[in-house]
């Protein structure tokens, strides 16, 4: 929604809290319509409110608690900050435009590319930017029967590869933390094997 | 009748954008964004992964891909040349000058059997 919608939509939005809730005040027999209008033109709707016999009152309060309640919400819902835009990685900029991709992408193609390596059984990224290029991080699994640090050697250099030409961007380090058991946390990682 | 140009509408400019940009070798889809919606809205119409504006430079243009993932294939040699097809677009409706294109690679779709 755009930004002129938002507002027109709060600004309604506190038009309907302000009668919802100077109708309860009223009704309710907490303030007189003349000490809540600013004009007379807003006190003279009023006035009927503070008139009313017990079984309108009851509906006139009624209502008005339902309206504040569904301008309360609307409110908080209009208010409330819209999702974080997704981390995205420049590529190239520029006088023609911008290139970017998701840094979920990225992940997904260093996990792919490591998945490729003989004996990693699984595999989670991350991908960060430094000042001299890509950050990557793997948390592989690995094959037992497989020399840790020729694995690793193997992807690294598969990886930075595949990043470097495929992003058009430099690869600063592929820090890799192996383990020959499954990985285990929140995201589970990527099951190659 | 030389000199004069017939106003395009940003709903027409984004649609040719996006079949072009589908076109592109490389391109697997016209994407509708991953966290938040792109698109160019017009009446009763919406053409999604492509939002066009308008700025002081001509007409500005964002479009959102899913790439295919393949190896041969550079991302930034093939953002170029989504912006050239969305150049090219743009020129065959006689819209205006181009501005900025922006590419947004939102995905990568991997085709069984590379590696």
């Amino acid at each position: 929604m755009n930004i002129f919608n938002r507002l027109l939509i709060i600004l309604l939005d506190v038009a309907l809290l302000v009668g919802a809730g100077a109708v309860l005040a009223v009704a309710l027999g907490l303030a007189r319509p003349d000490q809540l209008a600013p004009t007379a033109w807003f006190a003279e709707r009023l006035a009927p409110f503070a008139q009313l016999d017990p079984t309108n009152r009851g509906w006139a309060v009624a209502v008005a608690v339902a309206l504040l309640l569904v301008g309360l919400l609307l409110l908080i819902a209009e208010l409330r900050p819209g999702r974080r835009p997704e981390p995205r990685l420049t590529l190239k900029e520029d006088g023609l435009g911008q290139v970017t991709i998701g840094r979920d992408s990225v992940r997904a193609l260093v996990e792919r590319e490591a998945g490729f390596v003989e004996g990693v059984m699984q595999v989670r990224a991350a991908v960060e930017e430094g000042r001299q290029g890509l950050l990557i991080r793997c948390r592989v699994s690995v094959d037992p029967a497989s020399s840790v640090p020729e694995l690793t050697e193997r992807l690294q250099s598969r990886v930075k590869a595949a990043v470097e030409h495929h992003l058009g961007r430099p690869v600063a380090a592929v820090g890799v933390e192996a383990a020959m058991t499954p990985l285990v946390d929140a995201r589970g990682g990527r099951r190659v094997r | 009748m030389g000199g004069t140009r017939a106003a395009v509408s940003e709903l027409v400019v984004a649609r040719a954008v996006a079949a072009a940009a589908a076109g592109v070798a490389g391109v697997a889809a016209v994407s509708p964004g991953r966290f938040a919606r792109v698109g160019t809205y017009g009446p009763g119409e919406l053409v999604r992964g492509v939002a066009v504006g308008r700025s002081a430079g001509g007409l500005t243009i964002a479009v959102h891909i899913r790439a295919r993932y393949r190896p041969s294939s550079p991302l930034p040699a093939l953002a170029d040349r989504v912006r050239e097809a969305a150049r090219g677009a743009v020129a065959g409706l006689g819209a205006g000058p181009v501005g900025r294109v922006d590419v947004a690679v939102d995905d990568l779709v991997v085709e069984e059997g590379l590696g």
